[in-house]
């Protein structure tokens, strides 16, 4: 017996090392379903595990309490009086504005830190620290980090915040300090998420949580209450054991928050009705002073309006009186006016009469001359004519001298002496001078002739004298008659010259007295005159007496009239003063009463699930659970499989030496026991590696994932006896069945049958032969290799579902990644149009302008006014709230700019219009609700609202809630108060992000700023550790498909190793060789793609669904560029496995094969 | 020259430690046209000969030269070129590919020879016309050799090595395929080497090599060949 085993074992351990390649492909495949199943499923109770570690380390609270009122004495102890009530430790909170030294302002929640508490490593709800410690003194803050930007990444120890409160809240009354310096970074088991519920201040998401020391509070009562449940500390978190005990107290504690809620909000209520009534008496107090007031000023006003009319009156009067006496004046001055024009005409007819006798006087002066003038001339005429007597009377003398001359002369011919002669001449010239010059010359020469000359010329001169002669006394007698007629002429003119004389004195005298008359009259006027002036000043002198005293009497009315209108303003401020008083009493009183009635009818009582986050994570690591439930068991299924086909292999070569075993006379069992351990021993090793390292590898990886949205510092990863010994189990089974199967029906045969080798699967045509023009068209090869395809039909399958599971897989993970991408790509390309957000306190009234904060940036492209609110969503038919965004823009119009809601498949865009709002896709999922559905929602006050559903938009990214201002208007009843700006940026290289939320921040009011492209990149960053899933998948594929791969074409060379030893003797080349066989294997393995493809597809449907979390919604597309990846990459494991082969198909040893068989 | 010369060829197999000499030192020659048999009993090494002669296996010593080319110079590649044009081999198990018709067992060879027969024809003259689309399946052993003969007859080589090529077949069937090869040596001029245990075999051959534990023995030539149809075994 013992030779027997020995050589027993021998040969098993001689057949594993003489197939250690199957061997090991064999322990690999089972491996990799292994570490697959195991890894995967122990995912979820990892997850639950290391969440569980967190809260017990931190000893989170299974109950939270709030009281708005606060605990009283009473309350407290009837806390601790529960009996499942274990511990109960008692805090402060306080949600206010934190801002951090880079300008952000977001909303923090300040919780309460006690040392005393936390002593020993007790108390509740310890907080995990980071970095640095816990606040120990005044003025410290140990912060949590956010996980969410709000420019958390920069603040570092040391760095101050500042805590404000909205307008109209002192934040005095609730902490010590608003400053407080950063000792320490903190994670809480309250808040493992992002989510840290809602708020009602700021946008009403809280992005911060922070401890500060107990005593800091100022507020009286606490208002919050941690409980541990006693046994809590036994159970695992999520597990329904768990839930069980805890929820237990429940309604105990509901209870008595009922009891507390209507006791206190009794004690409100009464003191609310006192103040009103006490508002209402000094109201009406108010009121009645302001009447009499009022009354009073109208009877000064009164007076002020009497005044004015005597005056008017008295005015009236003296103004009539002084035009009375202008009037006279008038007369007087008229009349003045005409005697002066009288005595200009008398003045006048004077001038003209002086005139005309000036002229007369004149005339006769000029007579008076004319006959002075003709007396002289008359006297001239006498002694002219006197003169030509005399002239004439010599004349005759000389003639007579002539006469004589003449006659004196010698006759004739008879010649006178020289001396006669020059006596003569003599005597010639002493009568007549001009006559002796006439003659001169004749006289020169004594010629005896001259002597006639001579008394020729004698004879003409005395002629000629003669003539004048008588010509002169005609003209001498002439002259004496003119002159007797002009002495005539001069005595008339004489005579009457007296005459005009005369009558000039008469007229000169009438004259003279008229001029007297004239002097008089001019006189009267004069006096006339002054007696006027003197008038016209005494009336002006009254006139101004009057003005003057006018003026004072208005000025005096105006006086009263200004006193009187500074009474009044003076009355309208106090009126003001006091009616604002009444009104802010009045809303004092209102809001009181709305508080009163927003107050909850009863404590807030917290199981862990009202702890963000908390039950999310439960639910993420139950999706994996699903998701583990189906995916690797396909891993398994191949590799079911490929063992069936391996061991069926194993027995198949080794049938002669069963044949020989069995003919030599060893046992069935002896003879299965060989393959049946070597399966065990394959499958055995290959599973305890699997889980030993998927336990390691999967449940890490997918944590390290999950990181990115929860915030648990520990990561378990415990060895699972269950997993393991179940993917042992299916592992050992399904080799060892396949073993167990091939082997048994080989043994049914006889040894003489399986000495024999195996009959070779008889060759036979194919159904392909059948469509003539395409088998026609192959060539020869091609016909070949299709009817091998199809003649081996099991390793037809066999390939085309390993390798289809290998593109599946590598789709699945190209898949996972653009879906996730999808999120930002979509969500940030075709859904966020806008690039940034500003949120500001809408209770600073002094803040900027939208304008101011984004309208004058020059970075700006455009901007619309918003209101933004984080509410949640539900629906009354009952589930779960969901936090959600509500945007509620200014312009309707401009809002697609902004936002592009569209139908996701259609793409039919969407307008915000008044008979519906817009909720987003991943929403109207969770809620199960379609167009036309009415659902709620509650606001960050806990005013629930109902509202209809236009349209559901395409969005991947957290929950939106989208209202036109109208139908906002109409659902709530109020206005929306914009709170935010929603803007572009422009296409600008120079953009520097820093100095541009630096510069929106300075300004007044502004609270936050964010920018799209930096929520972005963050939110890039957390996703991107789900690349190791995806390069996880396609290491598995990988692995998948060489494994697959390698197992079959392993399988195919042995199989079909004459036909290849057959062909290489035929002289085909090495080459030729490969192709033949593995023409078959690519063409499988691109079926088993094609097919992969398909499964890919649902595979990642599948897991998209179950792993998708509540507030994302993944791309529901794989992109091309997938398909194409997974195509590709299949085919490279295909070829590699196959140019793997290459060297054990060239290494066919012809010789050997082709020996008969021994 | 001889058509093929072996001189001094020997063979060593390396069997873990063990090595044995398969042929120790083989010379002989075959001229072309001849139909030679090899005999000798099992393990006497000749279907080692076969095999070095084929260019399916390296030998370490000696020279084996096949119409003036020498086989000891090639490598790998060479041999299988070698092969593919050179030789026509016919196995004792026929090793058609089970998963090709007769016609197409016999055109898997044609595919790659440089100048092949007319596979109608080569399967005419084998006797097989109206066979050629069964499947070896389909066939009895002796049609099986028939399209094994046939389909070493198309690559229209230049010498056909047969190894037993009657070993698994029936004696009237095992006469007739003998037949056949020695009138295709007689009508196509075809160097015929042929491998048999069977000394009965000797009288239809041209040459007779006898071997014993690797060794050529005996060479004889044999100047009136006896048509199959008159041996008897």
């Amino acid at each position: 017996m013992v030779m027997k085993r020995k050589a027993f074992f021998k040969n098993l351990f001689k057949s594993i090392i003489n197939t250690r390649g199957r061997f090991f492909s064999l322990m690999a495949i089972i491996f990799l379903g292994v570490s697959f199943f195991a890894g995967i499923n122990a995912t979820e109770p990892d997850m639950i595990l290391s969440a569980d570690k967190y809260y017990k380390e931190q000893n989170l609270s299974d109950y939270r309490l709030i009281s708005p009122l606060g605990f009283k004495y009473e309350d407290r102890k009837n806390i601790e009086e529960v009996s499942d009530v274990e511990k109960v430790q008692y805090g402060f909170y306080k949600d206010l504005f934190l801002s951090i030294p880079s300008g952000e302002t977001s909303v923090a929640k300040i919780l309460s830190y006690d040392p005393n508490d936390y002593k020993n490593g007790n108390g509740i709800n310890i907080p995990y620290l980071m970095e640095g410690r816990m606040p120990t003194d005044h003025g410290e803050i140990a912060l949590e980090r956010s996980m969410y930007g709000f420019g958390s990444d920069n603040l570092s120890l040391g760095d101050e915040v500042a805590l404000t409160l909205p307008e109209g809240e002192v934040i005095g009354e609730y902490l010590e300090s608003a400053k407080y310096e950063i000792v320490g970074f903190i994670s809480t088991p309250l808040y493992i998420t992002f989510e840290r519920g809602q708020t009602n201040i700021g946008d009403g998401s809280i992005d911060f949580i922070g401890y500060v020391l107990k005593n800091e509070f100022q507020m009286k009562d606490y208002n919050e209450a941690y409980i541990k449940i006693k046994n809590s500390e036994n159970y695992i978190a999520y597990t329904p054991e768990y839930e069980d005990l805890v929820e237990r107290p429940i309604e105990t504690f509901e209870k008595l928050g009922v009891t507390a809620m209507a006791r206190e909000t009794q004690i409100y209520r009464d003191e609310l009705e006192e103040s009103r009534n006490l508002f209402l008496e000094e109201k009406s107090e108010a009121e009645s002073k302001l009447v009499d007031a009022e009354n009073q000023l109208q009877e000064a006003e009164r007076k002020i309006i009497d005044g004015e009319e005597e005056l008017k009156r008295t005015e009236e009067r003296y103004k009539l009186e002084i035009e009375a006496g202008e009037s006279q004046l008038d007369v007087a001055g008229l009349q003045l006016e005409a005697a002066k024009i009288k005595y200009f005409d008398g003045y006048l007819q004077w001038l003209e009469g002086y005139n005309e006798y000036q002229d007369g006087r004149m005339d006769l002066i000029e007579a008076k001359y004319r006959l002075d003038d003709g007396k002289i001339r008359i006297d001239d005429a006498q002694s002219d004519l006197d003169q030509a007597r005399v002239q004439l009377e010599a004349t005759k003398t000389t003639i007579d001298a002539l006469k004589g001359i003449r006659d004196g002369l010698p006759a004739e011919d008879e010649l006178p002496t020289q001396e006669e002669y020059e006596q003569m001449l003599i005597d010639i010239e002493n009568t007549s001078p001009e006559l002796a010059e006439t003659l001169r010359p004749a006289l020169e020469s004594s010629n005896p002739e001259n002597i006639n000359t001579i008394r020729k010329s004698l004879d003409e001169g005395i002629a000629a004298m003669e003539e004048d002669y008588q010509e002169g006394v005609k003209q001498l007698e002439e002259g004496e008659k003119q002159l007797a007629e002009s002495k005539i002429q001069y005595e008339e003119g004489m005579r009457q010259y007296e005459l005009g004389m005369a009558e000039l004195e008469i007229a000169k005298s009438k004259i003279d007295s008229s001029k007297a008359e004239l002097v008089q009259g001019r006189l009267q006027l004069e006096q006339g005159e002054q007696d006027l002036a003197q008038g016209r000043k005494e009336l002006e002198e009254a006139r101004e007496k009057l003005n003057t005293s006018l003026n004072d009497g208005y000025a005096d009315l105006e006086e009263a009239r200004r006193k009187l209108e500074e009474g009044r303003i003076e009355f309208e401020i106090e009126k003001k003063s006091a009616l604002d008083k009444i009104a802010d009493a009045e809303i004092k009183i209102k809001d009181a009463e709305r508080k009163l009635l927003e107050l909850p009818k009863e404590w807030f009582v917290y199981t862990r699930n009202g702890n963000p986050g908390y039950s999310g994570y439960g639910n993420d690591a139950e999706r994996i659970g699903a998701v583990a439930k189906v995916f690797p068991l396909f891993f398994f299924l191949v590799a079911a499989l490929v063992c069936l086909t391996t061991m069926t292999r194993m027995v198949d070569e080794e049938r002669v030496q069963i044949g020989t075993l069995k003919a030599l006379g060893y046992g069935t069992l002896i003879i299965t026991s060989k393959y049946l351990v070597y399966s065990i021993l394959a499958s055995v090793t290959g599973a305890a590696i699997g889980f030993l390292l998927g336990f390691q590898l999967f449940p890490r990886l997918i944590m390290t994932v999950y990181r990115g949205m929860y915030d648990i510092p520990y990561m378990l990863s415990p060895f699972h006896v269950d997993y393991a010994l179940i993917s042992l189990i299916i592992a050992v089974a399904t080799t060892t069945v396949a073993a167990l199967g091939a082997s048994l029906s080989t043994l049914k045969s006889t040894p003489a049958t399986l000495m024999q080798p195996k009959a070779p699967k008889p060759g036979k045509r194919i159904f392909m032969e059948r469509i003539g023009f395409l088998w026609n068209r192959m060539n020869f090869i091609q016909k070949v290799t299709a009817r091998n395809i199809f003649r081996y039909k099991r390793r037809f399958l066999m390939t085309v579902i390993g390798i289809a599971g290998c593109s599946a897989l590598l789709l699945t993970g190209y898949g996972i990644r653009d879906s996730v991408n999808a999120i930002s790509d979509l969500q940030f390309e075709e859904v966020f149009l806008y690039d940034g957000v500003v949120v500001k306190d809408v209770e600073n009234t002094e803040g900027a302008s939208l304008q101011d904060v984004l309208g004058d940036n020059p970075d700006i492209e455009g901007y619309s006014e918003i209101y933004l609110e984080t509410i949640s969503v539900y629906s009354e038919k009952g589930g779960r709230e969901f936090e959600t965004s509500l945007y509620v823009p200014s312009e309707t119009n401009e809002f697609a700019r902004f936002f592009d809601l569209h139908d996701r498949r259609t793409k039919e865009k969407f307008d915000l219009n008044t008979q519906g709002a817009i909720i987003t896709e991943k929403l109207a999922g969770l809620l199960g609700v379609e167009p036309g559905d009415t659902i709620q929602y509650r606001d960050t006050d806990n005013v629930t609202y109902s509202f209809t559903i236009a349209a559901i938009a395409e969005n991947y990214l957290g929950h939106n809630l989208f209202m036109s201002k109208e139908y906002f208007d109409a659902v709530t009843l109020k206005s929306p108060n914009y709170n935010g700006g929603i803007f572009n940026l422009k296409d600008s290289t120079a953009f520097n992000e820093e100095s541009f939320k630096e510069e929106i921040l300075e300004q007044e009011g502004v609270l936050a700023v964010s920018l799209t492209e930096s929520f972005r990149n963050e939110f890039y960053d957390t996703m991107k550790s789900l690349d190791y899933v995806v390069l996880i998948l396609i290491l598995s594929a990988g692995a998948l498909a060489f494994v697959v791969l390698y197992n079959l074409t392993n399988i195919n060379i042995t199989e079909r190793i004459r036909e290849i030893a057959t062909i290489k003797v035929l002289g085909f080349r090495a080459r030729e060789v490969s192709a033949y066989v593995y023409r078959e294997n690519l063409i499988l393995s691109f079926i088993g793609t094609i097919a992969g493809l398909g499964l890919g597809f649902v595979l990642h449907k599948f897991v998209m669904d179950t792993m998708e979390v509540d507030n994302m919604m993944f791309g529901k597309e794989i992109g091309a560029l997938s398909f194409l990846y997974s195509i590709v990459l299949t085919m490279v494991f295909a070829v590699l496995v196959n140019v793997l082969m290459y060297y054990k198909l060239k290494n066919v040893n012809m010789v050997e094969s082709l020996k008969s068989v021994e | 020259m001889s058509f093929i010369k072996l001189t001094d060829v020997v063979k060593k197999y390396t069997m873990g430690e063990v090595v044995i000499t398969a042929v120790d030192g083989v010379s002989f020659e075959i001229e072309k046209g001849e139909f030679a048999v090899v005999v000798g009993a099992s393990g006497a090494g000749k279907t080692t000969v076969l095999n070095l002669l084929g260019g399916m296996d390296k030998f370490e010593d000696g020279s084996i030269t096949v119409d003036g080319a020498d086989l000891s110079m090639y490598n790998e590649k060479m041999l299988t070129e070698y092969r593919r044009y050179d030789i026509g081999f016919v196995f004792q198990f026929y090793n058609l590919i089970q998963n090709l018709t007769a016609k197409e067992n016999v055109e898997l060879a044609t595919q790659i020879s440089k100048d092949p027969l007319n596979v109608d024809y080569v399967l005419k003259m084998v006797g097989l016309e109206d066979r050629r689309d069964n499947f070896p399946s389909q066939m009895s052993g002796g049609e099986q050799q028939r399209v094994a003969i046939a389909r070493a007859l198309a690559k229209n080589p230049k010498m056909l090595l047969c190894d037993e090529p009657t070993g698994a077949l029936d004696y009237q069937t095992g006469k007739s395929i003998l037949k056949l090869l020695q009138e295709t040596s007689k009508s196509q001029g075809m160097t015929v080497v042929v491998i048999t245990h069977n000394a009965a075999l000797t009288q239809m051959a041209d040459k007779v090599i006898k071997m014993k534990n690797g060794k050529v023995v005996d060479v004889k030539e044999n100047f009136d060949p006896m048509p199959v149809e008159r041996i008897e075994w």
